[in-house]
């Protein structure tokens, strides 16, 4: 019996597909690789394997995550060749590796949550815009509770660890690392939309690129990459 | 801008953009060229409804992968999108576009639709249009692909006659090869589109609707079928393949992301059936039976389990229960299963006392109901239908199931059947009543238990002994639907349902018209009818309008009574079945008298002059 965590791409048209599409897409992969999966225990048992932070429709990924635990024990590293062998164009094993039985889940670890965003050119006057946006003593916006219906205001620089710009290749890209994860969480796109609202830019943006890069969990006040787990 | 970029920015907006992204497992992309894994000849597999329905068809994996072993010829896919892509699609100017590569179906060459229902007929023309292909066959250019169409509903092709440049009848998998290796002649001989459609009518089973003037009676009827091309055939002769175990069958199945209807490997274990139920058109147009054998059938489980990573395997046949060595065949699937820790799923079982037991052990303790199909209520009507299922049968077995500790029973039933009376509805009621009452015979007033009794509209289907029976009047359904509601509610656990009447008076005359249909079928369509096979996007009162505005005497094609002479509009098709047959069948079921099954005694159904049958074959084998 041992546990893996599995960090994978997700990219081009596979972006259209949900959560529960990629979760059951590995189940059968597994099968297809032979690797068995231990089973939960009960009257509806279920394998063992999660996504450590579920992905957003529309969002391409090279950095995600998936934990599995296996019925006997193998080697990463082969865990890793079958799998890449047996995957469709848009998904790809990047790593596979193993981890402590004792440790947290990967989706109780997560605590942050790098994304890139392209914008296209009109945008470009966002970059020298960043610096007094988050110097700001708040950042607010607007969030429509979809339960209820009602608006509440809520500052969100506290869930903000880092946001940055670059050129590329005519389009700007923003680099944020922000708070994902069970304890709190910020939807990029909301972040995008309050640094839009500051700037006085065109706010209705559609056909976005946004990629998830990486995930973090913090050690010490620092922040740790979830590739870097328990190795 | 290209198609595929116009999609990105539409996708993120519609209900499960997963649906229209293809690069699914096992899915195949080829590049055009003449090079080894290039292809020449496009052809667009269309199933003209929903991507999870169309992807739930076996039909579309075994020709996918028929057509893309071959060198040359390349296979997408396309289904009708839903509303809600649908609109986007058109405020954005983006034509409907193959699965595969994101290309707009223009570029097809063969554009072939899979006619599995009467009420998609619509979604066809809706695709046509959203492709930018014109909608008639006589408008279509020298530049335009060819729009075919196969499947059992091809079986009456006439209201699409106009519509469908050639259709292919019968087993389609190697007259599409034939069909696709002869257009990879024609492109590169460069010669006109008349010239691929005359080749292609030499074939047998190709029907080119175009080379056929019908004449009419006053009275609307048809007074002669007039050749339009000397060498075309007189009458179209399906295509029977003849061995299943040699003919391509899919191992490396697509394998949807998204949720479909059925997301299982699925192995055919015969095509046909030797039971002859007078209403089923599947039992008639699919003689004779072909089996596959047992070994065969675990190889193609196995490995479409290994290629998929499914967790469920179901086989397929129209009656499971008749395959010849069914209790191995299932005991050593069981055996699959259990190595692949899958489940096993056992449809159009004949509920006896083996499959009670088997259902047992599949099931254990998650019994999900057990499905009985009577048909008919009495003992009577079901002689009318030919249906050899007994009073006895039914509660025997149902008496075991209890026993084992089944709750839920389900009945499927026909009203609106030739020569049925009141005391026939009766009898459904009373076949529930007695089931309640053994279940508290055996179990007391404890458990839960619940019987559901589903009703669809009987239709008259072509190639059928009731091909000359006319349909219920539409007033008289519901009177039976309420008749039996208001007889069952008093009644304790018991749900009931019936099928819309609406519904099964469209597909009565779809499944009976001819040609003149068709321009009332593109009218529905201007006027907003498509998914009409979906209640909630029916549009009953737009189709009567339609009928009305092309002034379609629909009525005279569904309650219209046809004798024996009258020249069906479907005559032109040569099911194998000849036509004495379903006089005789027609004729028994009048005097209420049963026709023996193909195993107890042949009957001379009429498809020995197209293929040889292998029941009749081991019958006569058993008596030399
Ligand atoms: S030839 Fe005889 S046994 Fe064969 S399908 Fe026809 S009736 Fe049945």
């Amino acid at each position: 019996m041992s546990r893996y965590s599995i960090k994978f791409k997700k990219e081009g048209y596979l972006k259209y597909t949900s959560h529960l599409d990629i979760m059951r897409f590995f189940q059968r992969t597994f099968k297809r690789a032979d690797i068995k999966l231990l089973y939960s225990q009960g009257f509806n048992p279920h394998p063992k394997m999660s996504i450590a932070q579920p992905l957003s429709l529309g969002y391409t990924s090279t950095g995600d995550y998936i934990e599995i635990e296996t019925e006997s024990e193998m080697n990463p590293d082969n865990i890793y060749e079958v799998l890449n062998k047996l995957m469709p164009l848009g998904i790809e094993i990047i790593c596979v590796k193993a981890i402590n039985q004792g440790k947290k889940t990967l989706a109780a670890l997560v605590e942050f949550g790098e994304y890139e965003i392209k914008l296209g050119d009109e945008y470009k006057n966002l970059g020298p815009l960043i610096e007094p946006f988050m110097k700001q003593d708040k950042i607010q916006v607007k969030k429509l509770q979809r339960k209820t219906g009602i608006e509440s205001i809520l500052d969100i620089k506290p869930l903000i660890h880092d946001l940055t710009s670059e050129d590329f290749e005519g389009h700007i890209k923003l680099t944020m690392v922000i708070r994902n994860g069970s304890q709190a969480n910020l939807n990029p796109e909301l972040l995008l939309q309050a640094l839009l609202d500051y700037s006085n830019c065109k706010k209705n943006y559609s056909g976005i690129e946004v990629n998830r890069k990486e995930l973090y969990y913090t050690q010490d006040g620092k922040l740790i990459k979830f590739e870097d787990y328990n190795c | 801008m290209t198609i595929a970029n116009k999609i990105d920015q539409i996708l993120i907006k519609v209900e499960k953009p997963a649906r229209y992204i293809g690069g699914e497992l096992n899915s195949v992309i080829k590049t055009p060229g003449k090079d080894e894994g290039q292809f020449e000849t496009r052809f667009v597999f269309a199933f003209p409804d929903l991507y999870e329905i169309g992807m739930s068809y076996l039909g579309l994996q075994i020709i996918y992968n028929l057509l893309n072993q071959e060198q040359g010829i390349f296979c997408e896919r396309l289904f009708a999108p839903a509303q809600d892509m649908e609109a986007l699609m058109r405020e954005h100017q983006i034509p409907l576009f193959t699965l595969e590569t994101k290309t707009a179906v223009t570029q097809a060459d063969i554009l072939g639709f899979t006619l599995q229902y009467e009420l998609s007929f619509t979604n066809i023309v809706n695709m046509l249009d959203l492709s930018g292909i014109p909608i008639k066959s006589q408008d279509r250019g020298e530049t335009d692909p060819f729009v075919a169409a196969g499947g059992p509903c091809a079986f009456n092709p006439e209201p699409l006659a106009p519509i469908i440049d050639f259709f292919m009848i019968g087993d389609g998998e190697e007259l599409l090869l034939e069909v696709c290796r002869i257009h990879l002649e024609w492109k590169r001989s460069g010669e006109k589109r008349l010239s691929f459609l005359q080749t292609i009518s030499q074939i047998k089973g190709v029907y080119v609707p175009q080379f056929y003037e019908i004449k009419y009676h006053e009275d609307g009827s048809i007074r002669d079928v007039l050749k339009t091309f000397d060498k075309a055939p007189d009458r179209i002769q399906k295509r029977i393949v003849s061995d299943l175990e040699t003919a391509v069958f899919p191992e490396f199945n697509i394998v949807p992301f998204i949720d479909v209807v059925h997301n299982r490997a699925t192995v055919e274990i015969f095509r046909g059936c030797i039971r002859g139920c007078r209403f089923c058109q599947a039992g008639m147009i699919y003689r004779p039976v072909r089996e596959r054998s047992k070994n065969k059938i675990k190889e193609l489980a196995q490995s479409q389990l290994k290629n998929t990573g499914y967790d469920e395997l179901s086989i397929l046949s129209l009656s499971t229960s008749d395959y010849s060595e069914i209790e191995p065949l299932v005991s050593e699937l069981m055996g699959v299963c259990h190595t692949n820790d899958v489940s096993l799923s056992l449809p159009s079982l004949r509920l006896d006392s083996f499959s009670v037991k088997v259902l047992e052990d599949i099931q254990g303790y998650k019994k999900t109901g057990l499905t009985f199909a009577p048909e008919a209520g009495t003992q009577r009507l079901r002689n009318v239908i030919n249906k050899s299922i007994t009073d006895e049968n039914i509660y025997y077995a149902v008496e075991q199931a209890i026993s084992l500790g089944w709750q839920q029973i389900k009945l499927y039933f026909m009203v609106g059947l030739p020569t049925e009376t009141d005391d026939d509805l009766d009898g459904i009621v009373e076949i529930a009543r007695k089931i309640t009452d053994l279940f508290y015979k055996s179990k007391g007033n404890r458990g839960k238990f619940n019987i559901t009794v589903s009703i669809s509209n009987f239709v008259p289907k072509a190639h059928t002994p009731f091909q000359w029976f006319p349909q219920c009047e539409i007033s008289e359904f519901k009177r039976k639907h309420y008749y039996l509601k208001d007889k069952l509610k008093m009644m304790k656990n018991i749900t009931f349902n019936y099928h819309g009447t609406d519904a099964s008076y469209l597909e009565a005359l779809f499944a009976r018209g001819d040609r003149k249909v068709c321009d009332t079928l593109i009218k529905a369509w201007e006027i907003g009818c498509k998914f009409d096979g979906w209640r909630e996007h029916l549009k009953y009162e737009k189709w009567l309008e339609a009928i009305a505005l092309t002034g379609l005497s629909a009525d005279a094609y569904i309650y219209g009574n046809r004798n024996y002479d009258t020249i069906l509009p479907w005559d032109i098709i040569d099911s194998g079945v000849s036509k004495e047959f379903l006089i005789r069948e027609s004729k028994r079921s009048i005097a209420e008298l049963q026709t023996p099954n193909c195993n107890a005694e042949c009957q001379d159904c009429g498809i020995l002059a197209m293929h040889n049958c292998h029941v009749k074959q081991v019958k006569l084998n058993e008596q030399i």
